[in-house]
Parts: structure tokens; sequence; C-alpha cells
């Protein structure tokens, strides 16, 4: 058997006590638990700020800046460096957002939440449009003639889950009669069975996760570590 | 008002410790990954889309991958991202790693390290590439169409210039990929970015992995033909691998596969919880509103 490296060992090591201290919850909480819960709390957090700070803050704002300074100290013109320079106005319009948390001045944080908003909303309806709404009009205008039985009997199907789907978030008037009452009625029927679909595939991936962390606990720890197979 | 104790089986089954059926769900998954059911795994029609579409592509076509899942998304995702790299490598395609979420790209560069193994006269720089991770999604997208990639991704995921290495040289922006690949774990991936920029607005093919949690959302946009091909969660995965094996891709067989057996002993064991549990409930005679 190939000697296995040590940071491996210790790793395997680790991480296998880590998941069993999380599963011994199952049983009662307990102190292990608690140890590892906060452990992962701690050190995703601190992971996610070295990332963000990294990848963001360095990246975006220290380093363009840094460059404009150095260029406008080595003789460039500061026309020519302005782009780099200016990166300062977002990074303080976005440091304005930690003003949220206080009473006196949480009103300074608005105006990065307002482009934030602006920015999302200017994005989000063409993406919806282009993605959600157009495509998914069109994939839905299917052809109840001149196709074979099975698809005519397919495409009514879609049309009438989309639409009594649909038909049941009109608020505007009431749900009665054979239109609104009947068609909100088999609306809500399609909308459970999509959240049990939903719910099925679900399961299926909650149930992932602890086959990934048994196939881990039983080849990488046990086997490789403990029994060299 | 005083409960009534009761002793019957039906109570004890209504009430039973849910520490026994934990212990039921954990040797319901250590028992087929110990001895293997082997069950067969029949493709689904957007596994065998996925397949023929990366099947297709010429040799030497070029892959946008990108990464947007963690480590929470790893146990579904990690194997379709190991079997999408070796059915490319195996058709000599080229691939761009990148990542939209901070952690894709590092799993990116586990996958990389399992696969490329197996494949020893490809080269870094040549035939595959880790870009790194970049902030902004939408917009990093938007401007990997309207850019050059080389003024976005100046360095690799291990810092390193990239502008010199000869896959760079090949490609200019969005357009110059032939396939866009998105292994997506929630928001912020196929759905928000790679769908409303490279395919609706630029005609770029799509294809998507999701987790089976995300799977349900990502059926309209088949439907549609908006994402060419899907690989849904570990099944999808599971499906993948063994087109991988028929075609005879070596190692294609992984996790996928062998998961895929415990999920079906899994469901079923859930499934007899639930009927069991129901039987007994309307049987109770002691129930709430039971006949008696």
């Amino acid at each position: 058997m190939e000697a296995i490296p040590m940071v491996e060992v210790v790793g395997t090591w680790i991480a296998a006590l880590l998941t069993l201290f999380i599963f011994s919850f199952l049983y009662q909480d307990n102190r292990f638990y608690k140890f590892a819960e906060y452990l992962f709390v701690g050190s995703s957090a601190g992971f996610f700020f070295a990332i963000t700070w990294e990848n963001n803050f360095v990246q975006y704002v220290f380093q363009p800046f840094t460059d404009g300074v150095k260029g406008v100290m080595g003789g460039a013109g500061l026309i020519s460096q302005l782009p780099n320079l200016l990166v300062v106005v977002p990074a303080v319009i976005g440091l304005l957002m930690i003003f949220m948390i206080t009473e006196n001045y949480a009103w300074l944080s608005r105006y990065p939440i307002c482009i934030l908003v602006g920015y999302g909303s200017g994005f989000g309806i063409i993406a919806a449009i282009k993605t959600n709404i157009i495509p998914q009009l069109h994939g839905t205008m299917l052809p109840l003639a001149g196709v074979p039985l099975y698809m005519m009997v397919q495409n009514l199907v879609i049309i009438l889950c989309v639409l009594t789907g649909i038909l049941y978030f009109f608020f505007s008037v009431e749900h009665s009669g054979l239109i609104l009452g009947t068609g909100s009625r088999i609306g809500i029927f399609i909308l459970m069975i999509t959240f049990g679909a939903q719910f099925g595939t679900t399961i299926m991936g909650r149930i992932q996760l602890l086959i990934a962390r048994m196939d881990f606990l039983i080849y990488d720890w046990l086997g490789k570590m403990i029994l060299g197979w | 008002m005083q409960l009534e104790e009761r002793n019957d089986i039906y109570y004890k089954i209504q009430n039973l410790d849910r520490r026994i059926i934990y212990v039921v769900l954990v040797l319901a998954v250590i028992i087929p990954l110990i001895k293997p059911l082997n069950l067969p795994v029949p493709s689904s029609e957007k596994s065998q889309n996925f397949f023929n579409l990366v099947e297709a592509l010429p040799a030497g076509s070029k892959i946008l991958f990108s990464c947007d899942y963690n480590p929470s998304g790893g146990p579904e995702l990690q194997p379709m991202n190991e079997g999408i790299l070796r059915h490319a490598m195996t058709l000599n395609h080229k691939v761009y790693y990148m990542g939209l979420w901070d952690q894709g790209p590092a799993l990116a560069s586990n996958a990389i390290e399992k696969v490329m193994k197996e494949f020893p006269g490809k080269k870094y720089g040549t035939d595959y590439i880790n870009l790194g991770y970049k902030a902004g999604g939408y917009t990093v997208a938007m401007n990997l169409a309207k850019s050059n990639i080389l003024d976005i991704f100046k360095k690799d995921v291990n810092n390193n210039p990239v502008k010199d290495l000869p896959m760079m040289q090949e490609v200019n922006d969005l357009q110059s990929f032939d396939l866009i690949i998105g292994l997506t774990g929630g928001n912020n991936g196929v759905i928000d970015v790679w769908l409303p920029v490279a395919q609706a607005m630029y005609h770029r093919k799509v294809a998507a992995g999701c987790s089976s949690v995300s799977a349900p959302q990502f059926y309209q946009y088949v439907q549609t033909g908006q994402v060419t091909g899907l690989l849904e969660g570990i099944k999808g995965c599971a499906e993948y691998e063994k087109l991988l094996h028929t075609r005879g891709v070596k190692n294609a067989l992984g996790k996928g596969t062998s998961s895929i057996d415990v999920q079906s002993v899994i469901h079923l064991v859930i499934m007899l919880f639930i009927i069991v549990a129901n039987t007994v409930y309307f049987l109770d005679p002691k129930r709430k509103g039971a006949v008696r």
C-alpha cells in the first residue's frame, strides 16, 4: 500500500470527526455538535470574507486605485488615470451601506440600495422578458391539430395546466363559477402536483448529501485510513 | 383533560422513536454502498441530449464550463463535472473553466486534479484551463460578450498570467465558444446569467447540470429549447456516466453510478415508511374521527 501524504491523513481525520460530531445531533444535542456547528459557521464566514476581499475589493478597488495613483505619481496624466481613480466613488457609495445599522444615519444607506435596486430592476426586467416571459409564452402556444393524437393530448394538458395554474393567482375577482371557480380549483391541484414533484426532487438532493458523507466515512476514512483498503 | 394512556401497537408505531428511523435509513445507505446492487440505469431524453450535444461537437471545440456551485452541491455536481471533463478530453475538446460562485473554480481544480491523470498527453493552457472566480454574475457574462476575454480574465485560478497561453489566443469573447455548460447549485448560474445573456441575447448553445432541488425549475427551459441538454441531479449524472461507459470512456462509472443504487433503496424505504404510517393511522380505532 502506497504511503498516504500526511496532509491527507490529517485532513481526512478532521473531516471524519467533524462529520461524526454533526451526526451526533441525531441522538441528542451535545457539545461536540455545537463545537462542529460553530466551527463551520466561523470558518465559512472567514473564508467568504477572504474570498470577497481578494476577488472584489482588492481586484476591483484597491488594485485599480493604487495603479492609478502610481500612474499619476509616475508622470501619467490625471485624465488618463481617471478610470482607475474613480473606482473610489462606487466603493464609498457601497460603504454607505454600513450606516444601515445606525439609528441616526441609516438614511445614508438608501443611496446604494437605490442604485442596486435600479440596476437590478433594469437588468431583471430585460432578463425576465427575454428568458422567462416570451419564450415561455411561445412554449405554451402548442398545436392542437395536425399532430399525432398523443401529442395533441400532451399539448392540451400543458395548455390547461398553465392556464388553470395562472388562474389561481388571479385575485381581482372572486373564485366562483365555472371558469374562475372550477378553473382555480384545478389550478390548485396542478400546483400541488408541482410542489410534490419539487419535494420529491428535494428529498433526492438531501439524501445525496447523506450518501456522499457515508461514502466518505466508509471508503475515505474507515477504508483508507484505518483498514488500509 | 387527562390524556388516555395507550400501550397498543398503533400508538407505538405512530410514536416510534425517530432514532430508530435514523438507524434504518443509515443501514439503507451503508448496505448498498458496501454491496452494490448494480441496478440498471436507463438514460432519459434530457441526459441523452446532453451527451449527444457534447458528442456532436467537432474535435477541438471550445467549451466554456462555468462551475457555479459550492461544496454543498458537490455530491451531485462534482461527479458531473468529472464526467463532462472526461468526455471533453476524450473528444479532444478544449475546456475553459470559470466560476460565478467563489468556490466553484476550487472544485473545478479538484476535478482537473482527479481526471487529468487519465489524460497524460493533455496540457494545461493548451487543452484545459481554469480561469478562476469572477464576481458580478450577469455583469461578467455581459462583459464577456462585449469585451475581449483577456480584459476580464487576466490571471488564472492560481494567479498566473494567461495572456500568452495558446488556448487564450484562440478565443476572443463569448461568441468564440461553441458550447457553454453551466453546473448550477442555485441562483446566479444558468437561469440568471447564461440563459439571458448567452442564449437569449447571443444565441449560444447552453447546456446545464443542476442539483435535484433545482431540476423542476429547468424543465420549462428544456421544453422551450432554451437549454439544449440537462443533467438533473445525481440521477442525470448516473445516466450520463452510463452513456460514457457505453461509449467506451475509461473510468466513466463514478460516484453517480454508485449513488443511484443507494438512492433507489432509500426511496423504497421512505415509501415503505409512508405507507406503513398512513395505514396504521387509518386503521387506528382510537384516532380522532374514526368510525367506532
